[in-house]
């Protein structure tokens, strides 16, 4: 009994320290806010996600899941403040397609957040700040969407086949958020261009754009060389773009 | 919202005529229909929506039996878009659902759209599903598909709009 309290207090400890800490993180989530500061605290995220994530391993031997999922939470939340202060790094050396997927990844990490556990507030507004970061920092984007055809999904809290083992992806099972794996994608039924809407992975985009005859970067606007390996099929196309369709590692809980 | 005004009711082939052709199963209860099941060349080429796996988890999780068409054993690949908005598969209610036991059909739909609410969690914009049902005629061989195309909270009202088709209420 005085081992569970223990551990509740604990986590409750840590729980607060990762409220301050992470407001603290985005109060310098600007683009006029010192690098080397940026560069400081974020470093800090990364003892607090160890402790995090060894208190969680506590919590599971324990076979505490509220508090477990409750960790989860609290570790995804520190990964996207990690995210969102590597947005504005990036910025700065001038790594824009490192910056936008930075930000994708952040956005991924708080919905992720709001479905391990409802312990933490404020998150609703954080991800609406995301968003606003992502319309009004970065130029609009075009999207791309793949259409797989896939064989079967593992379940990736019991590695089981998804849909038969029980458990439901975007749902926290003792400390773990459940995603389903693809197995055998057999083949590629279309790649969609989404101008008007989007897709499940926002780091799927145009990276290139054809103006004037010239290849630019979608986001910098810089001409791009063409590689010298890469063969066009029409060669002297008005419009042409060359475009990332697929991720491998994908948002948690999907 | 009212759920009629994103929807579109109409007229689907023979379940049981489909299935025999096929070689599956004629499913008698909820069944999960592949979505080229109205097209399809062949068994071979059925292929389910890849939120099929996560339907019947959740179908599953509220003791809702499935007579699927598939046979024992048998597997369908899954098609996955990838798109922003959540694109249900095609869920066939048989003709026992509505004589032994018709609650079960709000339970199936709750169970969706709940959990449409909690994966749809910080996201910003349009929280946007599409799901279909197929539903028999009571006494003919004829079936009819609803089609819903709208926000989440929408789901749960079908209900409604399945209990009118089933009395013929609803002009295809």
């Amino acid at each position: 009994m005085t081992k569970i309290m223990d551990l509740t207090q604990r986590c409750n400890d840590l729980i607060k320290d990762a409220v301050e800490f992470t407001t603290k993180c985005q109060s310098h989530c600007f683009i006029t806010r010192d690098k080397k500061i940026q560069e400081q605290l974020r470093d800090e995220l990364n003892p607090r996600i160890q402790a995090c994530s060894t208190l969680k391993t506590e919590a599971i031997e324990a076979s505490k899941e509220s508090i477990a999922n409750a960790l989860l939470s609290v570790e995804f939340i520190f990964k996207a403040v990690y995210n969102d202060l590597s947005v504005w790094i990036a910025l700065k050396e001038d790594k824009c397609d490192d910056a936008w997927d930075h930000l994708i990844t952040a956005q991924g990490f708080v919905r992720c957040a709001m479905k391990s556990h409802s312990n933490l507030t404020g998150l609703e507004n954080y991800s609406r700040r995301l968003h606003d970061v992502e319309r009004i920092v970065f130029p609009g984007q075009i999207f791309v969407s793949s259409a797989l055809v896939v064989k079967s999904y593992t379940c990736s809290i019991c590695a089981e086949e998804y849909g038969e083992c029980g458990h439901v992806v975007g749902r926290a099972y003792m400390g773990e958020m459940c995603s389903k794996i693809p197995k055998g994608i057999t083949s590629v039924d279309h790649v969609g261009v989404m101008r008007e809407s989007d897709p499940q992975d926002k780091r799927c985009r145009a990276v290139t754009s054809r103006d004037g005859g010239n290849d630019r970067d979608t986001l910098t606007w810089r001409t791009v060389e063409k590689e010298a390996n890469r063969k066009d099929t029409v060669e002297d196309a008005t419009y042409a773009m060359t475009s990332i369709i697929l991720r491998a590692n994908r948002e948690q809980g999907i | 919202m009212a759920a009629k005004d994103l929807t579109k009711v109409i007229e689907f082939i023979d379940i049981e005529a489909r299935c025999q052709a096929l070689g599956c199963n004629v499913p008698t209860g909820f069944a999960i229909l592949p979505r080229n099941f109205e097209s399809a060349a062949s068994k071979s080429d059925l292929i389910h929506e890849d939120t099929t796996p996560t339907v019947r988890a959740l179908f599953a999780e509220k003791g809702i039996v499935e007579t699927r068409i598939e046979q024992d054993g048998e597997k369908l690949p899954y098609f996955e878009e990838n798109s922003y908005e959540w694109i249900g598969p095609i869920i066939f209610v048989g003709a026992t659902v509505f004589s032994q036991n018709p609650n079960l059909i709000t339970v199936g739909l709750g169970v969706v759209s709940n959990y449409l609410t909690d994966y749809f969690k910080g996201r910003i914009g349009e929280k946007n599903a599409k799901i279909s049902l197929v539903i028999p005629q009571p006494n003919s061989k004829k079936y009819t598909r609803i089609n819903y195309d709208g926000p989440v909270d929408g789901i749960k009202d079908l209900e409604k709009l399945i209990k009118e088709v089933r009395r013929g209420k609803v002009k295809k």
